[in-house]
């Protein structure tokens, strides 16, 4: 096990590294040279501009200035859940622009920055629905998503920040298109299901394999050789050389022991990460997933599958498939039964409980630290852009919900959802939940950079009530009536 | 399935039919086991009573002899007597088992609806229970020990439904109470038993047969009290009689304030039934102040939330209905097995707290409340001595959803053991 | 123009300090129309009681409170009447063929298809209407160029403009945003193959004067040996010199003056697209090229700011909005109604926006937003305009302005937004929209103050001509 308190040191360390305690008002010259993230005004280039054009100087200038004008956005005295390191009680975030810029204690907070006193409340790293419909828009995502949605705000509410949408990871950047767009292209879906399909997917995969080896071969000997003969690429699927490679990840759906043993033997032979979708069966053939290094994202309580007797093996669905699959050492990520939003009231599984369903997988026995990973690092894992998102690490995307309990609690709330480094959501001013569990807001927006004299005032805004009361009373409760 | 019980079945209609002169409702059959039930001695962390005071016991030990609770306390005031098999279900704990008034799987979900005509007294769901079907095996692996097995909602009178436990292996074994309620559906499913059936007609058709139930039924008690003549004998209306005399409910399909407003109306004050309010969805949890002044039982489900557009938010059903009804509403939930499984009947209580009821309220929900509401508290809906032993043994809170039950006792008998039989929920 | 306005406003305040018209006024076959207004709403924000507004020639001479009428001149007497600006339709499809055009389709111009059978706009007109902005038809990219007509032809025929504003549809911008974006992208790529022609052909030119400099010098070096030799280079050659490194890629100055000036050789400009060339003058900023843009929502909206960042066009917007006529939909999105959500940045772009007269849900609510009210408030220019030209939202223009006022719309903004807005989304606030001296005398005589539900229209006036009174059926 990490040690929470050496990870802390570590990071106060980072932070006052990052932060060299400068003086009041010297701050913000010496911010922007810092080594921090890569967050550049150019990322919100649309891809049609060009930057040679030069139009109208004096509006492009103004505008030019506004651009280099940081962000940041400073929650303080929040329980920081990073997922990756721990957990630092009380402790300061400080986004700078659409990256998280620092995390510890004792952090200067830039005067202009908006601030939010998260006395109470839990951070999280935003939740990632590795599949959804009908949240944001279909691709290319940047251009369908309706920003305004209620959908969207709902989803935030929810406790999400990142969706996948056909094979495109998009946020939830409630109110504006900055940013939308996480990454395209992000799995290659494969199928590896009938005696056929496999026949020919090895053949390709040998192939493609035969190639890179002549290939390696060629270049070794090509200073040395001059007959070497160069391979040539007629024949060879260039998709399945990505995938040797490593540079894509393959995308399986399947359900039952056999398949799922029949892809980690394929994963494992030709040396391809994997993620599979469903793994019903996966308890079943869990160390071998394991071995393989492949990926499960899995619905805890996946609709009862009745063992059939007449197979002469174990089968079937169970609720510790989770907890079993992680055992075996397979990375799991959760995702509910359906992946729409539903506002029928029913008490269904879908994108409104991310928590409910990954509270079901600690029912089967999954750790509570495991299960909080299968919504967020996991879940960016198996589509390949934990770089960007999944945790709370400085140079990370500033995706952040503030939750007012342990993210798996059954009856936490979303309070704050904060995409990109912009609040998104506030529970406190949206009606959809304001009535439950309300707590007002502690938002504060960026204050003008102009008055030099005025300190920024961040503890000010600790008005805080007492932590609310455990939700888990001992005694009798005291009549009614 | 076993065999016996469609041979049983022969064998129990005529009998019923022809017996129910001299009685009106099935006596509860005792449990008729091989053996007799072992004696249990339970140990646990917190046991959840929820008895009317909502007490909680820690560091309990439940005490269980021939099927019933002997007795419970903690482990300081009650010793453990010589033959006790001791459960040690440290670290955990015990919950009364739950009551679902709404099931339609109890018959495995082959006679789910028998819509014959819009309204058809007389069909009776005993018959169609399968004591051994699967989901209803389920339902243990979610702490759930009784349910209402009901008829569909397809016309406006369906039958009556029957109250069963989920465990045992014949229908004496888990019948509690035949007929368990009468199933009456005011509006929405019925309305598509045939083009142009709307609520006046249906509101007419239900009120009428009740009508011609009540006098059959007073020109029975006329001639018992000696003032009459022997009426001819109807399977249409026998019965109803039980109703009639409120030894069992009416359990309504309504949803919708203004159908809600017509069954306390109709129903209620109307025909003076004992009518329990299911379903009870969208905005009829307005009608709160309405349904607690009559005392009446409102059970919740399978919806647990709605989306009010006045005001742009979403409401917990249940908290809504208590704010209405002055924090005075009696409250239960409900499943509508298959539309959320049985077994998951818990997960209606998590929406309700989560959503603003008070979690007491949530465990009451599912055990105390539904219990009442059929008439049945005298022997189920909560751990109390004297009553059956029907209960849970928790990892945790039952209404989170990441506490599991591991070891459901039904009438004193181990009826699921994670350990021995492997997990199913 | 300026000294016209100073001109006309020098006039103005001799006649409001007098009353009279200079003397020279009555010249022979001057077309003089007097209008006694009770009450005068000028549409630049002035209401007016009991004043006379002069019509010289179809347009505004002057107005005053007492003014001494030229002869011969025509009075109309609405002294217990209401005057005001004849309402402007900026979104009209009247008389129009349903070509539902898509894609890039910028050349095509509905002028081109302006038929108008009789009695076409009878129904705009009999409802104060005098002036619409008939809108290509088509829901995809860019369907062709819109055109202003009057709604009665009082004598100079219908058209107003026929080279309107350019239709842009900016509604599903997985399509639209695309075709928009190609169309700003292929102008600029037009723009600089222009310039770099023209930079090589400056260069070449350069370069042959050189040549003849040297040549010049050579023959004065040759003594006076005479020689007639024509040594200029035949002009229209198509350019081979290199191109000239630092010019070739500047950005165009808008303002760049044509190289016309040049005394024998004339630069041609390489041939432009035809669907182009509207894009072209959009970027150079020709007078009288806009964009009338049709926008989704809310979303649409930030698309629009993100697809012309880089270039400054001028515009008007058309946001769908719809009504709430009925239950809205808990969650799916109701065209428009999430427009208040962007209202701030309309503002803050100071956008001129043509908006249905229409209150709306809050989506997935029963609460109502005044939609034209808060773009007001965060200081767009709005401009209000029948949801439809169906007879009954030509009629009930006003009265549901009134409903918008009444929900707090301003009663300014809403007066603006009926006239001077109004005739600028459709490119005519030079000519039209207001009431004061130099503009167009199109107005209406309303029985009673326009939001006033028993207000009825007595007369409208086209040009200076009563082209519709109540009695008596319209002349078009």
């Amino acid at each position: 096990m990490r040690s929470p308190l050496r990870m802390l040191i570590a990071l106060c360390a980072a932070a006052t590294l990052a932060l060299p305690a400068p003086a009041q008002g010297a701050f913000l010259d010496d911010a922007p040279k810092k080594p921090d993230g890569s967050a550049k005004p150019d990322d919100k280039k649309p891809p049609e501009a060009k930057p040679e054009e030069k139009k109208d100087e004096k509006k492009k200038d103004e505008k030019k200035k506004d651009e280099k004008k940081d962000r940041w956005l400073a929650i303080l005295n929040g329980d920081v859940h990073t997922i990756s390191d721990g957990v630092l009680r009380g402790a300061t975030l400080l986004c700078k622009n659409d990256k998280i810029h620092a995390i510890g204690y004792g952090i200067e907070v830039p005067k202009e920055a908006a601030t939010i006193d998260a006395a109470g409340l839990h951070l999280y790293p935003g939740l990632i629905a590795v599949n959804s419909s009908q949240v944001i828009g279909s691709e290319p995502l940047e251009f369908t998503t309706d920003v305004f949605s209620y959908n969207m705000t709902f989803a935030l509410a929810c406790g999400w920040t990142t969706l996948v949408s056909g094979n495109s990871a998009g946020k939830l950047t409630y109110g504006t298109l900055d940013g939308l767009l996480l990454r395209a292209n992000l799995l290659m879906r494969m199928s590896y299901m009938s005696g056929d399909e496999r026949r020919r997917m090895r053949e390709d995969l040998e192939t493609a394999r035969e190639y890179l080896r002549k290939r390696k071969l060629f270049e070794q000997q090509k200073a040395t050789n001059p007959a070497a003969e160069e391979p040539k690429p007629e024949g060879v699927n260039q998709e399945y050389l990505k995938l040797i490679g490593g540079d894509v990840i393959a995308r399986f759906d399947a359900a039952t022991a056999e398949d799922l043993r029949a892809i980690a033997k394929l994963a494992t032979e030709y040396g391809f990460k994997a993620v599979i979708f469903g793994a019903t069966e996966g308890w079943i053939v869990a160390e071998e997933l394991g071995r393989a290094g492949i990926s499960c994202v899995i619905t805890p309580n996946t609709p009862r599958v009745e063992r059939d007797a007449r197979l002469n093996r174990a089968n079937g669905a169970t609720i510790e498939n989770a907890a079993l699959l992680w055992k075996g050492g397979v990375k799991v990520a959760v995702i509910p039964g359906s992946a729409r939003l539903g506002n029928d009231g029913l008490v269904d599984r879908d994108l409104r409980t991310p928590t409910l369903e990954a509270a079901l997988a600690v029912r089967g026995g999954l750790p509570r630290d495991a299960a909080e990973a299968a919504l967020t690092i996991n879940a960016a894992r198996v589509l390949g852009i934990d770089d960007r998102v999944g945790s709370l690490e400085v140079g990370k995307d500033a995706d952040i919900i503030l939750v007012d309990g342990e993210l798996l609690d059954y009856q936490s709330f979303v309070y704050y959802s904060i995409v990109n480094g912009r609040l998104a959501y506030d529970k406190a001013k949206e009606s959809l939940f304001r009535d439950l569990r309300p707590r007002p807001s502690t938002y504060q927006e960026p204050k003008p950079p102009e008055p030099p004299k005025e300190e920024p005032k961040p503890e000010e805004a600790k008005k805080e009530e007492p932590k609310p009361e455990e939700k888990k009373e001992e005694g009798a409760k005291p009549e009614e009536k | 399935m076993s065999l016996g019980s469609p041979l049983l079945l022969a064998l129990l209609s005529p009998l019923l039919a022809a017996g129910g002169e001299a009685t009106l409702v099935a006596p509860a059959a005792a449990p008729r086991a091989p053996e007799p039930a072992p004696r249990l001695a339970i140990v646990v962390t917190k046991a959840c009573t929820v008895s009317e005071s909502d007490a909680i016991v820690d560091n309990a030990v439940i005490l269980v002899k021939d099927g019933r609770i002997e007795k419970i306390g903690r482990q300081s005031e009650v010793a453990i007597p010589e033959g006790y098999q001791l459960i040690d279900g440290k670290g955990m704990w015990a919950v009364p088992g739950f009551v679902d008034c709404h099931d339609h799987v109890g018959g495995g979900l082959s006679d789910l609806n028998d819509g014959v005509y819009l309204s058809n007294p007389g069909l009776n769901s005993l018959h169609t229970i399968d004591p051994e079907n699967d989901n209803v095996k389920n339902a243990l692996a979610g702490g759930v020990t009784t349910v209402l097995v009901i008829p569909g909602s397809g016309n406006n009178m369906s039958g009556f439904g029957t109250v069963i436990k989920t465990w045992g292996h014949t229908i004496d074994d888990v019948v509690v109470r035949s007929p368990g309620s009468l199933k009456i559906a005011q509006s929405g499913n019925p309305e598509r038993y045939w083009y142009g059936i709307g609520r006046s007609f249906m509101n007419f058709n239900t009120r009428d047969t009740l009508l011609r139930a009540k006098k059959y039924h007073s020109a029975w008690k006329a001639f018992e009290e000696g003032s009459g003549a022997k009426p001819d004998y109807s399977p249409y209306f026998h019965e109803f009689r039980g109703l009639i005399d409120k030894k069992f409910p009416v359990t309504v399909h309504t949803q919708i304030y203004q159908v809600v407003a017509e069954t306390i109306q109709m129903l209620h004050d109307e025909l003076g039934l004992w009518a329990v309010l299911d379903h009870s969805e969208f905005d009829a949890c307005e009608l709160g102040a309405e349904t607690s002044k009559r005392d009446m039982f409102v059970i919740v489900g399978p919806r647990a939330i709605h989306y009010d557009r006045r005001d742009r938010e979403i409401v917990g059903l249940c908290a809504e209905w208590l704010r209405t009804g002055n924090g005075k509403q009696k409250l239960g939930v409900n499943t509508d097995a298959p539309v959320q499984p049985q077994e998951d009947l818990s997960m209606q209580a998590t929406y309700a707290v989560r959503f603003g009821l008070p979690r007491e309220r949530g465990l009451s929900a599912l055990t105390r409340v539904p219990a009442q509401a059929l008439g049945i508290f005298d022997r189920l809906g909560s751990l109390e001595a004297g009553k059956d032993a029907d209960l849970g043994l928790w990892t945790g809170d039952p209404i989170d959803p990441a506490s599991s039950c591991l070891l459901t006792i039904v009438n004193g008998r181990i009826a699921y053991d994670s350990k021995t039989m492997g997990r199913r929920y | 123009m300026r000294t016209l306005t100073r001109k006309l406003s020098v006039v103005l305040l001799l006649a409001l300090a007098t009353g009279r018209l200079p003397a020279a006024a009555a010249d022979a076959g001057d077309r003089y129309v007097a209008i006694r207004c009770g009450k005068l709403i000028t549409g630049t924000g002035e209401e007016k009681s009991n004043v006379t507004l002069l019509v010289k020639n179809g347009k505004v001479e002057l107005i005053g409170e007492k003014v001494e009428l030229p002869y011969p001149c025509e009075v109309i007497d609405a002294s217990n009447m209401v005057v005001m600006p004849g309402h402007v339709h900026a979104h009209s499809r009247l008389s129009l063929l349903d070509y539902q055009r898509q894609g890039m389709r910028a050349d095509v111009k509905v002028a081109d298809e302006f038929l108008p059978g009789p009695g076409a706009f009878d129904a705009a007109l009999a409802a104060g209407f005098t002036t619409l902005q008939l809108v290509a038809p088509g829901a995809i990219g860019i369907p062709g160029r819109c055109m202003v007509v009057r709604t009665a032809d009082v004598g100079d025929g219908f058209v107003i403009d026929d080279d309107g504003a350019i239709k842009t549809n900016l509604v599903n911008p997985a399509q639209d945003r695309r075709i928009l974006t190609e169309a700003l992208n292929g102008a600029k790529r037009e723009i600089e193959k222009a310039e770099k022609a023209r930079a090589e052909f400056d260069a070449k030119k350069e370069a042959a004067e050189e040549q003849k400099k040297k040549e010049e010098e050579a023959k004065k070096q040759q003594a006076q040996a005479p020689a007639g030799g024509a040594p200029a280079t035949p002009p229209n050659a198509p350019p081979n010199a290199p191109p000239s490194g630092p010019k070739a890629g500047d950005p165009p100055k808008p303002d760049e003056k044509k190289p016309e000036e040049k005394k024998e050789e004339v630069f041609q400009p390489p041939p432009i697209a035809p669907q182009l060339q509207p894009f072209v003058d959009l970027v150079q900023k020709k007078a009288g090229t806009s964009l009338f843009v049709k926008l989704g929502g809310a979303t649409t909206y930030l698309h629009w700011l993100e697809a012309t960042k880089e270039f400054e066009v001028a515009h008007v917007l058309y946001p769908e909005v719809s009504r709430a006529f009925n239950w809205p939909q808990a969650f799916s999105g109701v065209p428009g109604t999430d427009l208040h959500w962007v209202a701030k940045q309309f503002g803050e772009h100071h956008e001129l926006v043509v908006l249905a007269p229409w209150i709306s849900y809050i989506q997935g609510s029963i609460d109502l937003v005044n939609v034209p009210a808060k773009f007001a408030e965060a200081g767009a220019r709005v401009a209000l305009t029948p949801s439809s030209d169906a007879a009954e939202a030509l009629a009930g223009y006003r009265f549901q302005v009134a409903e918008l006022v009444k929900q707090g719309l301003k009663r300014a903004d809403a007066i603006a937004a009926m006239t001077k807005n109004a005739a600028e989304a459709v490119g005519a606030g030079a000519e039209l929209g207001t009431l004061e001296p130099g503009k167009r005398a199109n107005l209406i005589v309303l029985s009673a103050d326009p939001f006033d539900a028993q207000a009825a229209l007595d007369r409208v006036l086209i040009d200076g001509r009563v082209a519709w009174t109540r009695t008596r059926k319209s002349r078009s």
